[in-house]
């Protein structure tokens, strides 16, 4: 694929009596599409926190292609239960934060809302939104800054298939077109495989399998496979 | 960072606590200023104890009823709105996925803090004096309303330096209930304790939530000035290096 915007290298947390994220390694490039996919509590969400600098990690290396505190601004992050300021529209929401960036415009937050499907329920208080609602509002924040690495913890959650189908169509615009650099996160492998051209599979923080969606049914034992594609034990 | 100012400020205003925390400074002003007028009218308290706190002192009378618990616990309850609910609903980390430091973010609030107390304070000022004038006259009020409005700043000093520590505190205490109870039983106990012991208590910063309105010694105002400004330093430093330890998981 393009330039390399990512390099993860065993990266490892751990809490009082468990390790949340054991030796994880990853690498995303421009225009890639990686999913990072395990069960509830495998550490997916632990693992983008640490990338985002929300919390510490307690070993591993995490390389930007830029310096850090300089790259942090090309990034876009939507997680579950994307935070909003209830009491202000969604339109608000969206100033808020497109006021802590340089050179985003009102337009630009037209823009984002127009792709996500949420022009006209903007002026409308969040506390009065959906699941759904809040769910593209929160990935139209995340695409304000024009970001080069856009990380998404569970994007579709609470979605209906029609809601998941335009989310997904919207990032794989952004990858072809756009160039940008996504990491998804789900429980569902049968959701995202589709998208994504890479994949690594996570177990209670271990890593199961990390490369091509094409090597997937052959890197990976069956029952695991077979578990993450139903989603069934 | 002055966005990061602009964005909290804006918060505060729009979730109506500034016009709700000045609403109520209007109304006590008011409804102290008929209460005085009334009991004076009725002439049950000696005229020396009348003069005390009606007229040029009747501001400072207000002020007085204030800043022992209602200004400090709406101080808090800023604090709150700023750290502690924001991540408990996870808007805490807004700006910092956004590539500003935590230094900036806990600084962008805490200025906020202290411009929106800066503004409560002087509508109870205002109100106060205005209250007071139509009452008793505005000769009266007018006649020591440079002094009333330095002790009110000074008052001020004491309510943000107070504010740092509640931010201190709202680094660790992760529920706003639990906050605001810990922080009306420490302000309940610093009264006690200043009036107990009001030497050591000098060392203190609740001791001049209103021990401003009494000094007229130069020399104990400067200490006091001296008293809040450490405060806010120490503490200040102390946030500052907590917040960018934390973890915020949520």
């Amino acid at each position: 694929m393009g330039k390399n915007i990512v390099q993860v290298t065993g990266l490892s947390k751990n809490y009082k009596d468990k390790k949340a994220v054991d030796r994880l390694s990853l690498s995303i490039d421009k225009g890639d599409i990686l999913g990072l996919v395990g069960p509830n509590g495998s550490g997916k969400s632990t693992t983008m926190k640490m990338l985002m600098m929300l919390i510490r990690k307690d070993e591993g290396e995490i390389k930007f292609y830029e310096e850090s505190e300089v790259f942090m601004r090309k990034v876009g992050y939507a997680s579950e239960s994307s935070p909003f300021f209830m009491y202000m529209s969604g339109k608000d929401n969206l100033k808020m934060v497109a006021n802590l960036y340089e050179n985003v415009s009102d337009e630009k937050i037209d823009e984002v809302l127009e792709l996500v499907g949420m022009s006209e329920a903007a002026d409308k208080k969040v506390k009065t939104y959906s699941t759904g609602m809040k769910q593209r509002l929160g990935l139209a924040r995340a695409l304000l800054n024009d970001p080069e690495l856009l990380v998404l913890d569970e994007p579709t959650n609470g979605l209906d298939p029609y809601g998941m189908k335009d989310i997904y169509e919207i990032l794989e615009w952004l990858a072809a077109e756009k160039d940008v650099a996504i990491l998804i996160s789900s429980h569902l492998l049968h959701d995202i495989e589709k998208i994504c051209n890479k994949i690594v599979m996570i177990e209670n923080g271990k890593m199961l399998f990390n490369g091509d969606i094409t090597e997937l049914e052959n890197g990976l034992e069956d029952s695991y496979y077979e578990m993450f594609r139903k989603n069934t034990v | 960072m002055i966005k990061n100012i602009k964005n909290e400020l804006c918060k505060i205003y729009k979730s109506y606590r500034f016009i709700i925390f000045s609403l109520i400074m209007v109304l006590v002003s008011v409804l102290m200023g008929v209460i005085l007028s009334f009991v004076e009218k009725q002439g049950t308290l000696p005229e020396e104890t009348i003069s005390m706190v009606t007229g040029g002192a009747f501001p400072l009378q207000v002020l007085s009823v204030l800043s022992d618990i209602v200004l400090p616990i709406f101080a808090t309850i800023l604090v709150c709105f700023l750290v502690i609910d924001e991540y408990n609903n996870g808007t805490l980390k807004l700006p910092l996925l956004c590539g500003h430091k935590r230094v900036v973010v806990l600084l962008s609030k805490i200025i906020a803090v202290f411009v929106t107390m800066f503004v409560i304070i002087l509508v109870s000022y205002l109100s106060a004096s205005v209250t007071g004038m139509v009452i008793w006259g505005s000769k009266e009020v007018l006649d020591t309303a440079w002094e009333t409005y330095l002790v009110f700043m000074e008052t001020y000093l004491s309510m943000i330096s107070w504010s740092v520590i509640a931010f201190v505190l709202a680094l660790y205490i992760h529920n706003s209930g639990t906050m605001i109870g810990i922080v009306s039983v420490l302000l309940v106990v610093s009264s006690i304790v200043t009036g107990l012991f009001p030497e050591p208590s000098k060392m203190l910063v609740p001791y001049y939530f209103k021990a401003f309105a009494t000094m007229s010694d130069l020399h104990s105002i400067l200490f006091g000035i001296g008293i809040c400004i450490e405060g806010i330093v120490i503490f200040g430093m102390f946030a500052i290096g907590k917040f960018n330890r934390m973890e915020i998981s949520k």
